[in-house]
């Protein structure tokens, strides 16, 4: 299948999803809120009456931040990254358990979000995709580790130089393949989630291995289909940026018209993660049909025979 | 047997040492060496002539071995640092003759001394007993040989790759300090051993050096060269610099460095206006605050080429207004030692005439990377270089009046600092007082501002307070007194002290003379002291009184929090518009102030111009009686929208 195509066809797909980005959405704000609530509270304690919330409403003032740590004998640096981490994993294994839905929804034949279908593909699915979740941690964590060995590498050829250009340059290499690498690990495992939902299949080790064999059989169409998916989000965050621009983020007006298009940039981005499954599920689809097309037997057929010319 | 050094003293006049120039030249340093590339040392000898200028006998002498902080981890300076070098890392310096010149060898009764603490393994002080006293007056002159391995690029000295930065690398006498010079009783000699947390100390005069080094290399040190002379034989060239009133020598060697020179020339970089304006604010004939062309040279790295300008705005501004503002560079030359990559350790340190910056390849203006360090090291020259108080035991005369001048300097020529982590992002702009106010609150109650550099909580502690803290102190002091006070008490105590070595006691009594105050309460507080500085808006009340025209009385509290007291202003403001400003002499725990008018009070604010910048806690200096909504609500979204996209990256696995 072409990637123009899948992504049309997966478009369709989450379009037909209706409430489901919605969904993720609502998940997604609740989490974020866990986080900001404590520091919303902490920000109207600290500032709610005063007069300095005020002057750093054009520009936050760093050292509002150096006070909150001397009076708290930086309480902040203990309490926060661990409640950050804790609420990452949380949405991590969230985003386990939605995705199995989602999958559901659109590898149904209807492919129309209903509660009942959405969370039943959650709750089938989610033990098989957190196997899955902890293998793709396998590669990403060779993919990190090449990372830092190629960092080492750097050091060891250009580090004891009087140069840091060949080194910086090279850092900007290891980062771009760093991450090239990493997208490549998270489209493998994509079409692994694909595969261990559509299948029914609960084997994860197998799932991946054959998610790498898919995609290397296919290379042109899964990496155009996950790079053009790839420039849609780019495309929104562009449009963000363009608009919240001309937003006056001091006036109240302002202020609600950038809440409400930053939430729309949300559930677009939300969007944009559906889309991948959408047109990944079309390009997966379209190959397995024509494996199993290839793998048919080919079916006898009667040699024409010649007629044979009346007069010989 | 022992020789008498009388004769030493026609050769000291000779030599124009006694008050010759601006500063008492107390050291006559005749010195040659040699760069030896291959064993990455220099061997030296070095003809030292010293005057006892005090009233007494001195018997011994005392001598700075600085390099052997790198010998091994057992010195001082290691053990503080809690260093490990490996073996091609270690330095060290070998004092291999000292006699006095034309006389007795001293070398057997060379012993290493250790003034601050107990370690015995460190050989960074090393004391000679003499034969005979220096009387009174009189000087001695002495020849010494020494080897000095350089250590692999470590605080500020060493090596890397082909680059040299040499630093602390001959023997260096200490100070004698007389009776009555800072906080001396009686002659006694200061010289402190080298630690983690330390600069030097040292006495002016006159460092003739000649250095040989391979012929392709690029040569700058402290002074004026005075000549170059190349051995094609030997394919190395011999350089002689000169320099008087200076009280140290460094100077770097490396074939890459690109050496470019400019010329600073005051006609062209300062204004009719501004010289007309200082000299206003400093109540100062303009011929007074005029400045005189340098020499600028640059030895900068390849890479670092495309920075050359920005390296010399830097310097020029650096010139420009500690010329102005304190006194004119008097030297004909200042170089600036760009280190390469891997020779960070070299950079941001000062030398008499000679300092060393530090850039990286791309690095934005907006971080104002090299600017800073360059107009920061540059200002040694005043703070440090002229005005040379001791290092080891009041680093906040030299890093905070530095940080003072320098960020003033910063926020005048550049602006606010972008401090976002990338070149391509663009993060809030902060002034450098900000950026020491925050640097402060990391840790402001750890030590009191003043303490010997060794004896600090930590090393991050002795940052702190030299440092930022220091800078805010003088900056709170600037603005309580005044812009045109503050100027005048800082180009008093430059103009005063320079050539001198001032402690904090001679700062106070130039601040307290040229003010017409007794500083004493600020000072002992903020200098001596570790109590910190908040003030709080207590509470507010309005109470509606009055039957037939409407009439509030409102009642306000303020509350001193912190154990420091400073003299604080308030104003309040009412829902009517008007507004009404009170003084308070911030002693007692709280005030209360009554006020009764036909509108409620709105809000609150002590020292609503942000003057006192060692409050610990502005957001507490206000009171409003509603909501900050619009603040409130815009962090609020923001931090959401943060969350959540923080939260779709990290999703992304799943």
């Amino acid at each position: 299948m072409r990637p123009i195509r899948a992504i049309s066809q997966g478009a369709r797909a989450v379009i037909r999803a209706g409430r489901m980005p919605l969904v993720f959405w609502f998940f997604t704000l609740v989490f974020a809120l866990a986080v900001v609530l404590p520091v919303g509270a902490i920000l109207y304690g600290d500032l709610g009456h005063s007069l300095y919330a005020e002057r750093m409403l054009n520009n936050f003032d760093l050292q509002w931040l150096a006070e909150m740590m001397n009076r708290t004998d930086g309480l902040p640096v203990y309490v926060f990254p661990p409640l950050i981490a804790l609420v990452a994993v949380g949405y991590i294994l969230l985003g386990t358990f939605l995705a199995g839905g989602a999958l559901t929804v659109f590898a149904s034949e209807e492919g129309k979000y209903r509660p009942g279908l959405f969370y039943e593909g959650c709750g089938r699915n989610f033990w098989r995709l957190f196997r899955l979740l902890l293998v793709s941690l396998v590669f990403y964590g060779v993919v990190l580790a090449a990372s830092v060995a190629l960092k080492g590498l750097g050091k060891s050829v250009w580090g004891q130089g009087m140069e840091e250009r060949p080194l910086v340059i090279f850092g900007w290499c290891r980062s771009g393949l760093t991450v090239v690498l990493l997208l490549a690990v998270n489209m493998i495992f994509d079409y692994a989630k694909i595969r261990l939902v559509v299948e029914d299949s609960r084997k994860s080790w197998r799932a991946a291995l054959g998610a790498v064999k898919l995609v290397f059989r296919n290379l042109g169409g899964t990496l155009a289909t996950y790079g053009l998916v790839a420039l849609v989000a780019v495309a929104l965050a562009l449009g963000y940026h363009a608009v919240s621009g001309t937003i006056p983020r001091n006036q109240a007006l302002g202020m609600l018209l950038l809440l409400v298009l930053q939430q729309a940039l949300v559930v677009g981005r939300i969007g944009v993660k559906l889309l991948f499954f959408g047109s990944q599920l079309e390009i997966y689809r379209g190959v397995t049909a024509a494996t199993a097309i290839v793998e048919e037997p080919p079916a006898l057929e009667t040699p024409e025979v010649p007629e044979l010319p009346a007069e010989c | 047997m022992t020789r008498p050094i009388w004769w030493c003293v026609p050769v000291a006049m000779a030599l124009g040492m006694v008050w010759g120039g601006e500063a008492a030249r107390i050291v006559n340093y005749e010195i040659s060496a040699r760069l030896d590339t291959k064993l990455r040392a220099v061997e030296g000898h070095e003809t030292l002539t010293w005057l006892n200028d005090s009233s007494e006998e001195v018997r011994e002498l005392r001598f700075h071995l600085y390099m052997n902080a790198f010998r091994d981890d057992k010195s001082t300076f290691q053990r503080e640092e809690d260093g490990h070098p490996k073996k091609d890392a270690l330095g060290w310096i070998e004092v291999k003759s000292l006699r006095i010149a034309g006389g007795a060898d001293l070398t057997k009764s060379m012993r290493f001394l250790h003034p601050d603490d107990d370690n015995a393994e460190d050989r960074t002080v090393m004391a000679v007993a003499l034969p005979e006293a220096v009387k009174a007056g009189r000087s001695i002159a002495l020849e010494i040989d020494f080897h000095t391995k350089l250590p692999h690029v470590s605080a500020r000295t060493g090596y890397h790759g082909d680059f040299y930065m040499v630093a602390q690398w001959f023997p260096k006498i200490g100070v004698w300090e007389k009776a009555g010079e800072r906080y001396a009783t009686q002659g006694q000699w200061n010289c402190h051993q080298f630690h983690a947390n330390s600069e030097f100390y040292a006495d002016f005069g006159r460092y003739a050096v000649s250095l040989t080094a391979p012929s392709n290399y690029v040569v700058g040190a402290t002074g004026v060269l005075e000549n170059r002379r190349e051995d094609a034989a030997a394919k190395t060239a011999t350089y002689r610099f000169v320099q008087e009133d200076v009280h140290d020598f460094a100077w770097t060697a490396s074939p890459l460095f690109q050496r470019i020179e400019r010329t600073f020339d005051p006609a062209r970089e300062v204004s009719a206006r501004e010289l007309a304006d200082t000299a206003k604010l400093l109540g100062l004939p303009e011929k007074e605050v005029s400045l005189q062309p340098v020499r600028m040279i640059l030895l900068i790295q390849p890479e670092h080429a495309a920075q050359v300008e920005r390296h010399f705005k830097a310097l020029r501004a650096g010139l420009k207004y500690f010329g102005l503002w304190y006194g004119k560079y008097p030297y004909p030359t200042i170089t600036m030692v760009d280190p390469p990559y891997g020779g960070g350790a070299a950079g941001g340190m000062e030398y008499p005439t000679l300092f060393t910056a530090g850039t990286s390849w791309l690095v934005s203006e907006r971080r104002q990377a090299p600017e800073m360090v360059v107009v920061h090291e540059f200002g040694h020259q005043f703070w440090y270089g002229m005005v040379a108080n001791n290092e080891f035991e009041e680093a906040w005369l030299d890093e905070g009046f530095n940080t003072y001048s320098t960020s003033k300097i910063l926020d005048k020529v550049y602006g606010p600092q972008d401090l976002s982590p990338s070149r391509w992002v663009h993060g809030p702009g902060v002034n450098w007082d900000a950026i020491n106010r925050g640097a402060y609150l990391m840790g402001a109650k750890t030590d009191n501002l003043l303490r010997n550099a060794w004896e600090y909580y930590d090393g991050s502690s002795y940052g702190l307070n030299s440092y930022p803290r220091s800078g805010i102190t003088l900056r709170t002091l600037e603005n309580y007194l005044g812009e045109a006070t503050m100027a005048r008490i800082m180009r008093t105590y430059f103009q005063r002290w320079r050539y001198r070595h001032p402690c904090t006691r001679d700062f106070i009594q130039v601040a307290n003379e040229v003010s017409g105050q007794d500083l004493k309460w600020s000072f002992d507080q903020f200098v001596y002291g570790s109590n910190v500085v908040d003030y709080k808006v207590g509470e507010v009340e309005n109470r509606e009184v009055g039957d037939k025209k409407k009439q509030f009385e409102s009642v306000v509290k303020i509350r001193r929090e912190g154990e420091a007291i400073f003299p604080v202003e308030i104003r309040v403001r009412f829902t009517d518009g008007k507004t009404a400003d009170r003084k308070w002499d911030g002693e007692y725990r709280w005030v209360k102030f009554k006020f009764t008018g036909p509108a409620g009070v709105e809000s609150v604010e002590i020292d609503p111009g942000h003057k006192i910048l060692l409050d610990v806690n502005f957001a507490n200096n206000s009171y409003r009686e509603d909501v900050a909504v619009k603040p409130l609500f815009k962090w609020w979204q923001n931090l959401l929208f943060w969350a959540e996209n923080l939260l779709l990256v990290a999703g992304g696995v799943s």
